[in-house]
């Protein structure tokens, strides 16, 4: 069934943990929450690039688009992202059930998946403090190190706690 | 069946006149799933590769052009496919009988001019930049835009009306 699922869906199953079967009472309930974050965002990103061209001047521009950029992150990225989860939540999508067999498999795989999520973010982390000179090189990468350990210690065990064995 | 004001929303912006029956709201929601993801990864890309740019390329002509490709991309683009596919299922047009036809005639001349008057602002705030506030220029060309947006988007939508015996 998941293999046959339009690239969409498989990475919304990725970037908001839907983990579960999608039938079609969660289906729906997803497509609604979908339509609604959809519309948020593209409202959003009209209503603040709108208000950037009118009210950003070359004095202030870089001071403006770093709290666009940051809001658009934020509210536009995260805002949707937080609204998805929650939703997947309440249907209890992010469950993923197992046989007991199939247990340390799943365990395996969830610490696999959240190694490239750390990655991902630690190497995003090691950028934005390169480019922004804050710190020594040592620091820096010992810092982005830390993170991608936070990252892959944290995301694995979320994952491994929505594992439900079953009989 | 009551629709949420977001549903509203998109049929108002997307011109969606059409009766949202089972399947046809599946196939919107098809449509909004591809048009959120390719949104949403594309804010997050875009803003985070301008997060991790060194600030030598930030000057202020790569920061405009940002914004205007992110107008393009983001706004313009997505409209575009959700557009397109809402018209390849016949989603752009209304069905009314013929006692109901001008009224919808009305509210079609109603949605050009909402149109219309959005479309002026956001012109004449790109305008107020390059020209001044309250220059001459200015509110005669958001003047135009109104028109030309009341007028084309009248017409296309009073095209979509159809009447049914």
């Amino acid at each position: 069934m998941r293999r046959n699922e339009a690239t969409s869906i498989k990475l919304m199953r990725y970037f908001f943990n839907i983990r579960g079967l999608l039938d079609e009472h969660t289906r729906n309930a997803i497509n609604e929450a979908v339509v609604h974050a959809f519309i948020f965002l593209w409202l959003y990103i009209f209503i603040a690039t709108e208000a950037m061209v009118t009210f950003s001047n070359s004095a202030n521009l870089t001071s403006m688009m770093n709290i666009f950029v940051y809001a658009n992150l934020f509210i536009g990225v995260g805002g949707t992202n937080i609204f998805i989860r929650q939703t997947v939540s309440k249907l209890h999508l992010d469950i993923q059930e197992v046989s007991e067999s199939d247990y340390s498999h799943a365990v395996s795989d969830a610490v696999k998946s959240s190694m490239i999520s750390g990655l991902l973010w630690g190497l995003i982390f090691l950028t934005v403090l390169m480019t922004s000179n804050v710190m020594k090189t040592q620091l820096i990468i010992l810092s982005a190190l830390g993170f991608f350990l936070l990252v892959w210690i944290i995301d694995s065990w979320t994952a491994i706690s929505h594992i439900v064995k079953v009989k | 069946m009551k629709e949420s004001i977001l549903i509203k929303i998109m049929r108002y912006f997307f011109s969606i006149r059409g009766v949202l029956d089972e399947h046809n709201l599946r196939e919107v929601n098809k449509v909004a799933t591809n048009a959120f993801m390719f949104l949403w990864i594309y804010t997050a890309v875009a803003n985070g590769a301008l997060l991790i740019v060194s600030d030598k390329f930030l000057t202020h002509s790569t920061l405009i052009w940002f914004l205007f490709v992110n107008l393009i991309i983001a706004l313009g683009g997505v409209s575009l496919y959700v557009t397109r596919k809402i018209s390849k299922l016949k989603l752009n047009y209304r069905e009314v009988s013929v006692e109901e036809y001008p009224k919808a005639v009305h509210q079609a001349i109603i949605h050009g001019a909402w149109f219309g008057i959005i479309y002026g602002i956001f012109c004449y705030f790109m305008m107020a930049r390059i020209q001044g506030l309250f220059s001459l220029f200015t509110i005669l060309f958001t003047l135009f835009i109104v028109v030309m947006g009341w007028t084309s988007d009248t017409q296309k939508e009073i095209g979509h009306i159809v009447k049914v015996e």
